[in-house]
């Protein structure tokens, strides 16, 4: 008996252990790329502090408006204020929001998602219906409007970006425990009398952990342009704290003078999500997750 | 197939009530008595009662919200706590600008993105194929408050092609009205655009390796009559559906690119709103948002069979 099941289990390690043997060949320059981009992003953003870099906010470092120079990496603002400073500091806030509010998204949406895949009937309904109620707000309108009313705070933006990440996150991981739910292995786990609870996280969760994955990078990349967007219109972290959002929003003045102030967070903005996205579409198309099952 | 529609109906009528009960509790999260938040921080006490007395805050939630939906069956969102505008008559005036703007740039995504679907995937993998899907893939990271203000630097700044700011009523002057309204029209498209062209690309691969086609390039009919006649349609269905699902991001774009641009549409009345903590503003936008985009939905969903006859009479699985 234990034979019987554990025999095709073997035989699909072997698979998975071809496929992965097989994977690195499918990581294309452009996936390493955005990776390195992603890892230098979040180790200056940790390390901040530690790096010789003059506080951001400390006015006439150099000369206003200087360009991009040995002197000063990425110029100066209208204050004279490091740009580098600023940017390093921005990408603090922004991967902080991306990072706390798709882990709100994955453990709140996840759960939900594996019950209501895994146990369908009445439940599935019920959680259904209010994901689907949920993404029925234009994310940004109702976050603007949410953000006003409680106050803007980078907590509460944090807070309402991951409530609204929780919504999709359900939909994609029930959908993805549905495909799993009804194979082979969870009816053999289930003959050899295993425990629900244990099926579900020890068996199902595995599987379906990659599509969150892929889905968790591009929902990370919606977050950090969400703020971008919040920050945008003043309704996150205030200035003179920098984000990359209010950095475009507060050098839109200065456009005519030196449109390098808006290019340059866009340029960190733009690169970061374009990394996210790439890093997502990579594990999809390595993991072969089916957009249909969005 | 009317049955169908009646089950949807029921299903839309369930929503709207949930979509509209979540934007009456907006008002519930304010910190403080509402109704001082209200009127602001030049309200009187007596602007203050009145203002209690309208949205009946002494009773009940469920009495509030069934009496406010009832108000705003008949249009009346409340009044704007400074210019003491009624919210629907400053909604109706700022709609056409944000209207005409979301139509603008449908119309150029639609006429980029479905010439440009259909060629690529004539040859997937091709160099057209392949510039049109990077480019697709680049322009879904730009934020629109990024494109807008790169579409600003080129084309106001150096170029000065089109104007940065700037709005005339389509009825007052049509021609100066369209070139102000290029930049913000293509900044709100290209999202969309890049959109449509994936799915349009993906559908139009999946449906031209389906035996009919087949079928029909061995009758030897001519190759643009196939892609027009045989496979857009069956490929249009996706698109009507990411369309409709669209219509959020398409808002929020609208609100982005009016702020950047300066338009006098529903997204600056909105974000002066938020500014100036005008809350039953802010409330009476997100509801009708939500409620176009709810209802939008619906549309996209009851419309697949009337593109797709194989869709008529048969349940959709999924």
């Amino acid at each position: 008996m234990a034979d019987l099941v554990v025999e095709p289990i073997l035989a699909a390690d072997e698979v998975r252990a071809e496929a992965a043997g097989a994977r690195p060949r499918r990581f294309k320059l452009t996936f390493w790329l955005a990776a390195g981009w992603m890892a230098a992003i979040t180790f200056v953003a940790v390390f901040a502090n530690l790096l010789p870099l003059p506080p951001p906010n400390k006015p006439l470092v150099g000369p206003p408006y200087s360009l991009p120079s040995w002197q000063y990496p990425l110029g100066t603002d209208e204050l004279g204020r490091s740009m580098l400073s600023r940017v390093v500091f921005g990408a603090r806030v922004s991967l902080e929001v991306g990072v706390a509010a798709i882990v709100i998204g994955l453990l709140v949406g996840g759960f939900f998602g594996l019950v209501a895949g895994y146990y369908r009937g009445k439940l599935d309904a019920v959680i259904s219906a209010v994901a689907n109620v949920m993404l029925a707000f234009p994310a940004l309108i109702f976050a603007a409007a949410l953000v006003a009313f409680l106050g803007p705070s980078l907590e509460v933006v944090i807070l309402v970006i991951g409530v609204l990440s929780i919504a999709p996150l359900t939909r994609l991981v029930r959908a993805t425990t549905l495909t799993h739910a009804g194979r082979e292995f969870v009816l053999a786990a289930r003959m050899m009398g295993y425990s629900s609870r244990r099926i579900l996280f020890r068996e199902v969760m595995p599987n379906v952990i990659p599509s969150a994955i892929s889905f968790a990078l591009v929902g990370m990349a919606l977050a950090i342009v969400l703020e971008g967007a919040l920050s945008f219109l003043g309704l996150s972290i205030r200035p003179p704290q920098p984000s990359w959002g209010n950095m475009i929003a507060e050098a839109t003045q200065y456009l005519t003078q030196d449109a390098w102030l808006v290019i340059c967070p866009s340029l960190f903005l733009f690169f970061t999500v374009l990394a996210l996205n790439l890093g997502g579409d990579t594990f999809r198309a390595v993991f072969d997750v089916k957009e249909s099952a969005l | 197939m009317a049955l169908m529609i009646l089950r949807r109906l029921g299903q839309l009528v369930g929503v709207l009530l949930v979509v509209t009960f979540v934007s009456y509790l907006l008002l519930n999260f304010l910190p403080g008595n509402t109704a001082a938040v209200i009127a602001g921080p030049y309200g009187t006490k007596a602007s203050i009662a009145h203002i209690s007395a309208q949205l009946h805050l002494n009773d009940p939630l469920p009495v509030r919200y069934f009496d406010w939906l009832r108000q705003l069956l008949q249009g009346n969102l409340g009044q704007s706590a400074f210019t003491h505008q009624p919210v629907g008559q400053a909604l109706a005036q700022r709609l056409p600008c944000t209207l005409e703007l979301i139509l603008l740039s449908q119309l150029i995504a639609l006429a980029v993105a479905v010439p440009l679907g259909i060629a690529a995937a004539l040859r997937p993998g091709g160099w057209l194929d392949n510039v049109a899907s990077t480019t697709a893939f680049g322009l879904l990271s730009m934020p629109a408050y990024v494109l807008g203000y790169v579409l600003v630097i080129i084309f106001a700044v150096n170029l000065h092609l089109f104007p940065a700011t700037g709005y005339v009523p389509f009825n007052q002057a049509p021609l100066t009205n369209l070139h102000d309204m290029v930049l913000p029209s293509i900044t709100l498209a290209v999202g969309s655009l890049a959109v449509y062209l994936r799915v349009l690309r993906a559908e139009m691969i999946a449906t031209l390796s389906e035996d009919y086609i087949t079928m029909a390039v061995a009758k030897g009919m001519p190759t643009w009559r196939i892609l027009t006649r045989h496979a857009l349609r069956p490929s249009t269905i996706a698109l009507v559906t990411v369309a409709a699902l669209n219509v959020g991001a398409l808002f929020v774009g609208a609100f982005l690119a009016e702020y950047i641009f300066q338009l006098p549409g529903v997204g600056s009345l909105f974000i002066q709103s938020i500014e100036s903590k005008d809350y039953l503003v802010i409330q009476g936008i997100v509801v009708v948002v939500a409620v176009a985009y709810v209802v939008l939905n619906f549309l996209a969903d009851v419309a697949q069979p009337l593109i797709d006859p194989r869709l008529r009479g048969v349940r959709r699985l999924g």
